[in-house]
């Protein structure tokens, strides 16, 4: 009798304590003029916000962008704001907010303003010699590079916060570039190797990255 | 029988009813009301004691795990430390339960009868501890809201608008943190209080030449982090009001030195233990607020969590143990460059014949501050050593084992005090243990009994360096500033300066502040917290590392017997300390944001 009574306790007390969980999917990447932009993907670095007005307290959902500048959350149907974080990732905070209208699924590009754009990386091993070409241009003012590095690591998370060996240049600003590292001792002790450049700018927390990482061994 | 029983149940009902109305008139012995308490001295004793117990916020030896933050100490104990960057919230204090409580209790004793000292002390102490919980909340939130005397009472239906209160601005929270200061140091009491636990009118003084040097050096070094900063002030104190602060923190450090009845300790002869006793015994004479604790009742497993393992009381050892980098930013006595010699320089080891013979000559305060190896602690020596280092055909190998084995022909592999590189709990994998704020009494390692070891929150020490650090910034004569830094020099033991920079000086805290609740507060306040924790793998300072010892086992040989070290990056400590912008101000909860919508948020929220 008593089971029972509890069986019956535990099937009722079920259906009022469980909420529905979210089945639509907002997917997406971070573009700059349609290209998209490449970030440390590690530790939860890079996010941007979600807010969805008609509540009456306002808790915003952090999605939070992978190294190749895509991001994607699990959310309820319904109308969001995407916004930038300011300081988080290598773009400008701008007050601009994509609308989403999420109806089961919706795939969305998020355009940001950079500070300073990498294009054309390219990465060629000679030997035990891992050079890295690429292009930087300088889209603002008023914020210098501190450095570039050229990173590599054996984990496909290569960022300035998991590398085994860097190279860096620093003062460089706008034109073709390119840093070449010797990774003898790494190519020997490891059994895969990545490859990656990051741009730091001064002022900001996060660098800008190559958005592919480059599989060298 | 059964209708007899009915009988008497019911006639003891009626008689329990017909006294119903007194029982229920009694008067409450549990609810005092505000006559009771502010007439009785003992009773506001009891009332401020309460207070004073909530304000223990920041890097303090209650928390154990507060002091393995930063780049002073890391974790041991277990598993290796994975903390990636400093957390957005990280000391982060917004405690207006404990304002209402102040403000109710600063009300209440204004309208006691008690004699005017009394009641001016009382007041004077609520106003300090209501100054300090601005302070705790300034340093990691910038400016915020500002109620003064304030006491709300709600009704269902008021408008809460009223109830609501935007934040103030980083600088007049800072100003009103100075103001209080002021006006209560003319009502606190000047004399020494017992083991410098209630607050008095030197306490006062100190919060406000620290709090006067925080805001000067936020306002000199901001410049370096311009996106830091919030349109409305609430983050960002203009450089135009740097002077005026640095001139209160002079004059007021400069006062508390003059007049105070606090002297730097200086009863040791002996300057390693001299230093100890300065900020770990409570006959020190230069403490002059700490936060004290008493057995039975309130003691804290501070020296049970963190002692060595050959000396311990119970099965707790080593949670959290220093790093090598603070060891070796002690400089030499006759040496500014406290690098530890290791190696040779074409890489082949010194040889050391007894294990403390490579601190020789290091800053005494080492000795006061952090165990190394070959140094006494309760009676024994604690000597680390992480493995053997033998000769096998030819080329050297090492052999290590679990602490405490030893095996024949080598003798003992390695120390029961480690270090190891392994998982266990309650082994080093530091190669040094805690000295500061460690109590020398084996029953406070006990889980039974605890520490009474007290947490210094003020001290004379941190006043010369208020001097010397303001007295630079208003450009005084060298003579002077290097004045009071060798105070300190001299005190410790080591050589004197004849020139200071801002460099000396964050190399002076650096070491004699260590576990007090400074550095974090201090790389903060100059803005060089995000190049010094630069979250970069191998950076030499935001990296841990740890000193490996071992034993050389070459018999015939003229090195068997003796030791070399190793450095090497701390095994338990994962990855850099990542300090980045967004740490400079603590994120303001979206609790309390939507419930004030008048809040403004901090810079990267």
């Amino acid at each position: 009798m008593l089971y029972i009574f509890l069986l019956g306790v535990c099937m009722w007390s079920c259906g009022k304590d469980n909420y529905q969980a979210p089945e639509s999917t907002l997917t997406g990447t971070v573009v700059y003029q349609g290209e998209p932009v490449g970030v440390r993907g590690s530790n939860q670095s890079v996010r941007l916000q979600l807010w969805q007005d008609g509540f009456q307290t306002r808790e915003p959902i952090d999605v939070y962008v992978a190294q190749d500048g895509s991001f994607s959350a699990a959310l309820f149907d319904g109308q969001y704001k995407l916004i930038t974080v300011p300081g988080s990732g290598p773009w400008q905070h701008s007050a601009d907010t994509l609308l989403i209208d999420l109806n089961g699924h919706a795939t969305v590009e998020f355009p940001v303003d950079l500070y300073y754009n990498l294009t054309d990386v390219s990465y060629q091993l000679s030997g035990e010699t891992l050079t890295a070409t690429f292009q930087l241009d300088q889209l603002v003012d008023d914020r210098a590079v501190d450095e570039i590095s050229l990173l590599i690591g054996n984990t496909k998370f290569v960022d300035l916060g998991h590398f085994l060996k860097r190279e860096t240049l620093s003062s460089a600003q706008q034109g073709t570039f390119s840093i070449s590292m010797d990774i003898g001792p790494e190519l020997e002790n490891n059994q895969t190797l990545f490859a990656r450049v990051g741009v730091k700018i001064n002022g900001i927390t996060e660098s800008l990255y190559d958005t592919a990482l480059h599989q060298v061994k | 029988m059964k209708k007899l029983y009915i009988y008497i149940l019911s006639a003891l009902l009626l008689a329990g009813s017909a006294s119903c109305s007194k029982f229920l008139d009694r008067e409450s012995e549990a609810i005092l009301t505000d006559e009771q308490i502010y007439s009785d001295e003992k009773m506001l004793i009891s009332v401020i004691a309460n207070y004073y117990g909530r304000v223990s916020w920041g890097q303090h030896i209650g928390n154990t795990g507060s002091l393995a933050q930063l780049d002073e100490a890391g974790f041991s104990s277990g598993g290796p430390n994975n903390a990636q960057n400093f957390p957005d919230d990280l000391w982060r204090v917004y405690d207006y339960t404990l304002i209402r409580d102040l403000n109710l209790f600063v009300n209440g004793i204004r309208q006691s009868t008690l004699e005017e000292d009394t009641k001016n002390n009382f007041e004077g102490e609520a106003r300090f501890l209501r100054a300090w919980t601005y302070f705790n909340m300034v340093r990691t939130l910038g400016g915020v809201p500002l109620m003064g005397d304030e006491i709300f009472d709600y009704e269902s239906g008021s408008d809460i608008g009223n109830l609501q209160y935007p934040r103030a601005t980083e600088q007049d929270t800072y100003d009103y943190i100075i103001a209080e200061c002021t006006e209560i140091a003319d009502l606190l009491s000047d004399e020494k209080t017992i083991n410098s636990a209630r607050a008095n009118k030197w306490a006062a003084l100190a919060l406000k030449a620290r709090a006067a040097l925080y805001a000067g050096s936020i306002a000199t070094y901001n410049y370096k982090t311009p996106d830091v900063t919030t349109a409305g002030g609430e983050v960002g104190i203009p450089v135009s009001q740097a002077e005026s602060y640095y001139t209160i923190a002079y004059e007021t450090s400069k006062l508390i030195l003059a007049e105070s009845p606090y002297q730097l300790h200086e009863n040791n002869p002996d300057k390693g233990r001299n230093f100890y006793e300065a900020v770990s015994s409570k006959s020190s004479t230069e403490v002059i607020w700490a936060r004290d604790y008493a057995y039975p009742g309130q003691t804290h497993m501070f020296t049970n969590n963190v002692i060595a393992s050959s000396v311990r009381g119970d099965i707790d050892a080593n949670i959290i143990t220093p790093v090598l980098n603070l060891v070796e930013d002690f400089e030499y006595i006759d040496d500014r460059d406290g690098s530890l010699h290791l190696t040779e320089a074409n890489g082949d080891y010194i040889y050391y014949e007894n294990p403390e013979d490579v601190f020789a000559n290091k800053d005494p305060r080492l000795y006061g501050t952090v165990i190394y190896s070959g140094a006494d602690f309760l009676g024994s020596t604690v000597v680390y050593q992480a493995g053997v280092r033998y000769l096998d055909g030819g080329s050297w190998k090492v052999k290590t084992a679990e602490p405490g084995t030893s095996e024949a022909p080598y003798g003992l592999i390695t120390s029961m005090d480690g270090p190891t590189t392994n998982n266990d709990q309650y082994v080093n994998k530091t190669g040094f243990n805690m000295r500061k704020f460690v109590e020398e009494d084996r029953d406070a390692s006990t889980r039974g009994r605890g520490s009474v070891m007290w947490f210094v929150r003020f001290r004379l020490g941190e006043m010369v360096l208020i001097a010397a650090e303001s007295a630079l910034a208003l450009n005084k004569p060298q003579t002077e500033v290097a004045g009071y830094i060798n105070q300190l020099r001299n005190r410790a033991g080591i050589q004197t300066l004849s020139a200071v920079s801002l460099e000396d000086i964050i190399q002076e805290r650096r070491v004699e502040l260590a576990f007090e609740d400074h550095r974090y507060w201090d790389l903060k306040r100059w803005r060089i917290a995000h190049t010094v924790w630069n979250g970069q793998q191998n950076d030499p300072e935001a990296t841990h590392y740890a000193l490996f010892p071992y034993k050389i086992h070459a018999p015939g040989q003229a090195n068997h017997g003796k030791w070399v070290y190793e450095k090497r990056k701390a095994s338990h400590t994962m990855y850099p300390r990542y300090f980045r912008f967004q740490n400079y101000y603590s994120f303001f909860d979206q609790d309390w944001l939507n419930r004030n919508p008048k809040l403004v948020r901090n810079p990267y929220q």
